[in-house]
Formats: structure tokens, C-alpha cells, sequence
């Protein structure tokens, strides 16, 4: 198989959610060739875009638990929804204020608006199963947002708050005294 | 089923150019003094005719309150609510019970179909209530449950069916009577993911047909299958969403605002 046709096929079997380059294709066929995970032809009258490629029997072992690997879960991802929800709620102090309520909507809004999005592409009657179950992924994704965003809510209406701890002023650093809200 | 552009109250009732819904600066109070508790307060909202809106609210937002009410279920407090032009204050109860069964149908959670009738009987129950004689009924009944996909089910008892195709039948007894405006609570919300989707399918292609539907609901899933998502809090309506698909670029394909 050639890296032209390795994209081709990468994309349509995920739902053309994760487009490649074809660049990065090749930098990682010659980083398997390496590890004598694929072999590729040894014709070297041909430029690379030329010569194909073949999954080796090691290349098979590892492609089957890669599958099976869930990739690395131990650090969660830096999202920058959670974190800015975090910001906002840290810096609401005022009684009766609206603002972190404000910015939760604001997220949810847009999160519900992307729903409507992959919800649309599912509700193409021509959609083929790869869009069906990429836009259900995408939809689990951002549902699981939106109810994180309802949990915050909840938990500021029962009165949670997030008490920042008065940073240690060292000798000549600045406190964070008048920077919240 | 051309959607109005003019989204200005009209004043004159007239079936034809009316939104289906309109809620104009609805309130409702429940109790008195101390005890007083608002469920609902000053809610605009109209639905066009083949618009699909899902109303987001937690437990005790006051969606269920605004779809019983826009029903005709329950009287408001402040504002009014109007029906194909129609203002359901304005009705005596014989008026506003002949309104409901024609215009307007229900879908529930639970599905609540009549267990000891076919699914082409429950369907044929509401025409039959209007006065239409019963083969005309059944007739219409059948072509309706064809219409949601369930064709070859028409003398299977509820018991019999899936809860998704229940749930379908659900939709065809709320549309049979050709009002089109279909009141939805948590329709999805009894079934797993996959079929809760096959219900709302058949309610997006009812509104792409002409239909229109509110449906309130908690579920972000189910919402996103809506043309405008509401969003209530504490009875009011805080927010909705920006994105207005109209009915027809829905099943124009394309997506490609990603």
C-alpha cells in the first residue's frame, strides 16, 4: 500500500474526523520501517511516494495492541473548557453575582450548538455507518461536557464555592490581593 | 409549509399564516402569599410551523409547567397562549377540548398507549373521539403509522411492540388528527441511545414534513436533534441557541459548518 492510499483509507474507515498529511504519513511509515514494523518495497530507483508498503508479522503483533490500548489516560488532558469554568467560578466572589452562571451558559450554549452540528450529519439519510458512529463519539464527548456544566451549576446553587487558598507571599512577590473580582 | 418570516404577533386568528404555538409573556403562579410559588414568568416563545424547539431545563425549571400549558393542560396566571392564532383564554371548556384533540398531540415518556387496543386502534382513537366514523379512522390511522415506519404493525397491542416502536405509535396518535403540533416530555427518555434515536427521527422527519414540535427535556442528545434549543431556569428563559436550522437545509446534507 502506498501513503497516498494509507490517508485515503486512515480517513474514510474514522469518519474523515482526523485528516492527515501526507507528510506526516511518511514520517511515520519511515519511523515503522525502522522498527521493522512495515517493510516497504526495495526498489530505490523509486521515489518514496512510489514505493509500497507492507505491515511485517511484528508490525501485526503491535497493530493488534495498539487497538486494544486505550493510549495514555493517566494525565487528564488540560481542557480548557474546565479550566476556564474553574477561572470563573474562582474569581465570582460577589453575593448574588450572575457571572459563573454566566459563563456556564455561555458554554453550554455552545456546546448544544455544536450537538446540533454532528446531530445534522447524522440525520443524512446518506450518512454511512464511519459518520454515524464518529458523529455518536463527538456527541457522547460534548454531552458529557454539557452535564459536567449541569453538575457546576447544581453545586453553585447548593452553595459551593471555591475558596482560593491566600497564596504564601515570598519576600518580594506581589499577594493576590485586588486581582479578584 | 413555507416557514413566516414575520415573527410579529398577529393580531387577526388565521389558521393558515398563524405559528402553530405562541406564548406571549406567559406566567403562572402557583399558591398565594408566602406560599406563592412562580413556575413560569413572562416566556416568549413561538414555534413556526414545521420549526422544531426542544426547551433544557433541570428538574424544576418549569418545562413541564410550560408544556402543559401551552396544551392547554393548564390555565396561565399572566399572558396568554395562543394555538394557530387562536387564544386558548378566550375558549370555554367544550371549545378548548375540541381545540386540543384536533390541533394539538402528546407524546409522553412512558408512552401511554391504550394496552388493550392495536397500535392502529390507539391511533384511530382521537379521530374517533372527534366524530370521524371509524373506517375513515382506521384508514387514516394505518396511512399515519406508515408514515413512522410501522407499516407492518398496525394490529400488534402495545404490549407486543418495542418500546421504540411504541413510542412511534405515540407520535402517529399525535399527529393523526392533522393538527401538527406535537407536544413532547422527555420522549426519549424510557429507551436506550439507539433507539431513542429511531423516535427522534421520526420526529424530525414529521416536522420536515410540516409538523411542529416542542419538546422539553433535560437530555443534551435529544435537544440537539431541534431546530432552536430553549434554554429555562428557575421559569424563566435564559437563553437559545444561535444556530436556526430551518427545517428544510436539515436534510440538505452538507454539514459543512464543522
Amino acid at each position: 500500500m502506498y501513503g497516498q492510499e494509507l490517508k485515503a483509507e486512515f480517513e474514510a474507515r474514522t469518519g474523515e474526523l482526523w485528516p492527515l498529511n501526507v507528510g506526516q504519513v511518511y514520517t511515520s511509515l519511515n519511523r515503522l520501517e525502522r522498527d521493522g514494523l512495515v517493510d516497504v518495497a526495495e526498489d530505490e530507483s523509486l521515489e518514496a511516494a512510489r514505493r509500497p508498503y507492507q505491515i511485517t508479522p511484528n508490525g501485526q503483533i503491535e497493530l493488534d495492541l495498539w487497538l486494544r490500548e486505550p493510549g495514555d489516560s493517566k494525565a487528564p488532558p488540560r481542557d480548557e473548557l474546565v479550566m476556564k469554568v474553574m477561572i470563573a467560578v474562582s474569581i465570582d466572589s460577589e453575593p448574588g453575582s450572575s457571572f459563573s452562571n454566566e459563563v456556564v451558559q455561555s458554554h453550554r450554549r455552545k456546546l448544544i450548538e455544536a450537538m446540533q452540528r454532528f446531530t445534522h450529519m447524522k440525520g443524512d439519510p446518506t450518512a454511512g455507518a464511519a459518520t454515524l458512529m464518529m458523529c455518536d463519539a463527538e456527541l457522547f464527548r460534548l454531552e458529557a461536557a454539557v452535564r459536567w456544566l449541569d453538575s457546576v451549576e447544581a453545586r453553585l446553587r447548593a452553595g459551593a464555592k471555591l475558596n482560593v487558598p491566600p497564596v504564601v507571599a515570598t519576600q518580594d512577590a506581589p499577594t493576590t490581593q485586588g486581582v479578584r473580582r | 409549509m413555507k416557514a413566516q418570516a414575520d415573527l410579529r404577533p398577529s393580531a387577526t386568528p388565521n389558521a393558515a399564516t398563524a405559528a402553530p404555538l405562541e406564548l406571549r409573556n406567559v406566567s403562572r403562579i402557583y399558591g398565594e402569599g408566602t406560599r406563592e410559588v412562580r413556575a413560569l414568568t413572562d416566556v416568549s416563545l413561538t414555534i413556526e410551523r414545521g420549526e422544531f424547539v426542544a426547551v433544557m431545563g433541570p428538574s424544576g425549571s418549569g418545562k413541564s409547567t410550560l408544556l402543559t400549558i401551552a396544551g392547554g393542560l393548564e390555565s396561565v396566571t399572566g399572558g396568554s397562549v395562543l394555538v394557530d392564532g387562536t387564544d386558548l383564554g378566550g375558549l370555554n371548556r367544550t371549545a378548548l377540548a375540541a381545540l386540543r384533540l384536533k390541533r394539538i398531540g402528546y407524546v409522553f415518556q412512558e408512552f401511554n398507549l391504550l394496552p388493550a387496543l392495536t397500535a392502529v386502534e390507539n391511533v384511530a382513537m382521537p379521530l374517533e373521539l372527534g366524530g370521524v366514523k371509524r373506517r375513515e379512522a382506521m384508514h387514516r390511522a394505518a396511512d399515519q403509522l406508515a408514515s413512522v415506519g410501522l407499516a407492518d404493525r398496525l394490529e400488534h397491542f402495545p404490549d407486543d411492540l418495542s418500546g421504540g416502536e411504541q413510542q412511534r405509535v405515540a407520535i402517529a396518535r399525535a399527529l393523526v388528527a392533522g393538527g401538527q403540533l406535537v407536544l413532547a416530555d422527555e420522549p426519549t427518555g424510557a429507551l436506550d441511545s439507539v433507539t431513542g434515536e429511531s423516535v427522534m427521527r421520526t420526529l424530525r422527519a414529521s416536522c420536515n414534513e410540516g409538523a411542529s414540535a416542542m419538546v422539553v427535556t433535560h437530555d443534551a442528545q435529544l435537544a440537539a436533534w431541534a431546530d432552536r434549543v430553549v434554554f429555562l431556569r428557575d421559569g424563566r428563559m435564559i437563553d437559545q441557541t444561535e444556530t436556526a436550522v430551518s427545517p428544510e437545509a436539515f436534510f440538505a446534507g452538507g454539514g459543512g459548518q464543522l
